[in-house]
């Protein structure tokens, strides 16, 4: 899984997406405070960060959905703002949330969209059916998405950002919700298009899927962009540490207070599970851990000591795990 | 433009898929029309009057007057208002109605036309079957009616005028007047207060108004909708303007707005009975109030938060501007505050401009209901659509 993706020649084209210090506030909400960052032909750069981080509100900016109260963005050389329609043509956006017609069909919504996008007669119709086979619907295409699953209305979600073959495939969250066969078939088309030289922008909470497709990644917290860079610079950051993931329950917030005190403990945060520390030597330290824990009030069932990930970078940059 | 095209027809398609359209559109305007002629109209009046079958025979052939009233009656006939056979002689026509072929007879004598000229006495025979007394009566009255006209027209000594001022319609009336006495009162009284609208007309053209209220909403409506599962976002990232689909939107109201009037009409027309005139006329003012409903509804819906909000303000103004322009209870002739304030609607104007052009006279007739039902729609689409565009982000 944690085989490096080879990132596109740096030296390529002239940058597809160029953000420069995007800024958006709803009310006392300062969203995205300063966003900046550049994706070229043929590369998959992955945003990350938790809930809130601002994530979908950048997306929705750079899709031109949203109007920026800061800040450029330029598609393909051409600045894009909610009213340039002709540069829109350029980015096919997958929103976060499922975006379908409930009493079309799966082909209505696909012929549709696409004549949103400008396409039309033969071309529109082999595009539609394309994305039919690529999304794996043929067989259900002239049902009413009502009567989808939540996975298939996931997949022809994606599917519509895909028909008009966009220079920048904008992706918020694609799978969440989806089976983890349509899931590899989802990310594994996604990586045939970016070796096909289109330029991809995915956001995620899934570590593994950032890991496995993105080539950059931009690690993205309260509106602000805290560190960018490939996996293995960004890993870098954390240095020679080992990541301990603790399977957990009980008075987690005491537990963490107390086990960061410990020395040799960099950084200790919540997770779904348990609890995640950065430590630099995981096997002096554990029983210590164990100790601290127990008198803490919580009662941990398991313990895994890894190589540092994403997920520990977050911690070490913020403190806070990336799943709390 | 061919973009706003397809927002619309895809819109409209899920709206017919949706189905609540056809209620309002059509099925509900539908019902309340027919129960309101019942009601207080001379409902089915014309079918009632087909039920008579007259026989005519004239042995005054080539007599001006006695031809006046064969085409009278033939005019009749084929408005289906009654059925006409006509007999070679008075025994053939004795023989008819005896024999229970025709309800009545008339028999016209011979040398009746010159003798009306000439100022002596004559008269239409009417041929009655005992066992059918209502029927005699009515065919004795217009009998009775068309020598009226034949008298004060002759008095004046203008034979001619009497083939003018005959109308077929003045004779079933009379007749019916004769035999039943109330419903066509009750028309003629509800006629006054918006000019010459019949029953079933004038109740028609309130429920298609009443209703199309609670359809014409649907273009902000759809609005709310589409942000609400973020199609709209989806829209606003393809290359399409804000300003089309807002467009499309405004349209798709007006569409379904004329569209459940236009259908509403085609169908209380063979239903109902209900007479439109000049529809060239007819489909302007039906155009102009369905803007100024449109326009009234999405400025008032346009304070919603959400789409189940703005479709119960659309009820709301619906349900009120129904009362107040007068759909089902004329208000023009009644309280004078209430009659003021019944001008504010789109209603009002609507049924004053059918009025006027059920009288005949064009686009001249109708000029004042026209252009103020274009001014409230100028206005208030206006007004809305600008209030619209903050709703067109995610
Ligand atoms: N329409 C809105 N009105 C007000 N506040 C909003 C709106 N949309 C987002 N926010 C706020 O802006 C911040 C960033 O939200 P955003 O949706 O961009 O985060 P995200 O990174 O996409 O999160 P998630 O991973 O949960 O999707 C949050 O604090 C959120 O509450
Ligand atoms: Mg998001």
């Amino acid at each position: 899984m944690n085989t490096p993706v080879t990132a596109p020649a740096p030296d390529a084209s002239p940058s597809v997406l160029q953000v420069e210090d995007l800024q958006k506030s709803y009310g006392e909400i300062h969203a995205v405070k300063g966003v900046s960052f550049e994706i070229a032909p043929g590369e998959n750069y992955g945003l990350l960060g938790p809930n809130g981080a601002g994530k979908t509100t950048t997306i929705q900016m750079i899709a031109g959905v949203l109007a920026a109260d800061g800040g450029r963005v330029t598609v393909c050389g051409k600045e894009l703002t909610t009213t340039t329609t002709s540069v829109k043509s350029h980015i096919g956006w997958v929103p976060q949330e499922v975006a379908l017609y409930d009493r079309l069909s799966a082909r209505e919504n696909l012929a549709f969209f696409g004549r949103m996008q400008g396409l039309s007669g033969k071309e529109l119709a082999n595009r539609v059916e394309e994305v039919l086979h690529l999304t794996a619907l043929a067989d259900r295409a002239g049902d009413k998405t009502i009567k989808f699953s939540g996975g298939m209305r996931r997949r022809l979600n994606i599917g519509i950002g895909l028909l008009h073959q966009p220079d920048l495939l904008i992706l918020d969250e694609p799978t969440v919700g989806v089976d983890v066969q349509s899931r590899a078939s989802i990310l594994d088309q996604v990586a045939e298009m970016t070796r096909q030289g289109m330029a991809v922008l995915y956001t995620t909470h899934y570590i593994e899927e950032v890991e496995r497709l993105c080539h950059r990644v931009g690690i993205i917290d309260h509106g602000t962009m805290i560190a960018e860079g490939t996996r293995a610079e960004l890993v870098k950051m954390v240095g020679e540490r080992d990541q301990v993931l603790i399977t957990a329950d009980g008075n987690l917030s005491e537990g963490t207070d107390r086990i960061s005190e410990l020395d040799g403990v960099h950084q200790a945060g919540i997770t779904n599970e348990g609890m995640e520390l950065l430590v630099d030597d995981a096997t002096p330290l554990l029983p210590r851990v164990f100790e601290t824990l127990t008198r803490s009030g919580v009662a941990a069932s398991g313990v895994r000591v890894e190589e540092p990930d994403l997920e520990a970078v977050f911690l070490h940059l913020t403190g806070r795990a990336l799943r709390d | 433009m061919r973009d706003i095209g397809w927002i619309v027809l895809k819109d409209l398609r899920q709206q017919v898929r949706d189905r609540t359209i056809f209620i309002f559109g059509l099925i509900a305007p539908l019902a309340i029309a027919a129960a309101l002629s019942l009601a207080f109209g001379g409902f089915f009046q014309t079918e009632e009057a087909v039920v008579f079958e007259f026989g005519v025979s004239n042995a005054d052939a080539g007599g001006p007057i006695s031809e006046a009233f064969s085409v009278a009656m033939a005019e009749l006939e084929s408005e289906g208002l009654i059925g006409i056979t006509f007999h070679r002689d008075r025994p053939s026509l004795d023989r008819a109605v005896e024999e229970g072929e025709v309800d009545a007879g008339f028999f016209i004598p011979d040398g009746y036309s010159r003798a009306i000229v000439d100022g002596s006495k004559a008269e239409v025979v009417v041929v009655a079957n005992p066992e059918a007394p209502v029927i005699a009566g009515v065919a004795a009255s217009m009998a009775e009616q068309f020598a009226l006209e034949v008298a004060s027209a002759s008095a004046a000594g203008a034979t001619l005028a009497i083939l003018a001022g005959f109308t077929p319609e003045q004779m079933v009336q009379a007749g019916l007047t004769a035999s039943q006495a109330n419903p066509p009162a009750r028309v003629a009284s509800l006629e006054a207060e918006v000019r010459q609208l019949d029953g079933p007309t004038y109740y028609s053209a309130g429920a298609a108004m009443f209703f199309m209220v609670f359809v014409v909403g649907v273009g902000l409506l759809s609005l709310l909708e589409e942000r609400k599962r973020h199609t709209l976002a989806r829209l606003l990232s393809s290359p399409v303007s804000p300003g089309r689909i807002l467009a499309a939107k405004f349209i798709l109201s007006i569409t379904v707005g004329v569209g459940s009037v236009a259908l509403f009409m085609l169908f209380s027309r063979f239903l109902l009975g209900a007479r439109w005139v000049e529809p060239p006329i007819t489909a302007l003012l039906v155009v102009a109030a369905v803007g100024a409903a449109a326009g009234i509804v999405s400025l008032v819906a346009g304070w919603a938060r959400t789409s189940e909000q703005a479709q119960n303000f659309q009820s709301v103004v619906a349900v009120a501007m129904g009362i107040l322009g007068g759909t089902f209870f004329p208000i023009s002739g009644g309280d004078s505050f209430l009659a003021t304030l019944s001008l504010a609607t789109p209603h009002a104007w609507f049924m004053r401009g059918l009025g006027d052009l059920s009288g005949g006279g064009g686009l001249g007739v109708v000029a004042l209901p026209l252009v103020v039902l274009t001014c409230m729609a100028a206005v208030t689409l206006t007004i809305s659509v600008l209030g619209a565009r903050r709703r067109m982000r995610p």
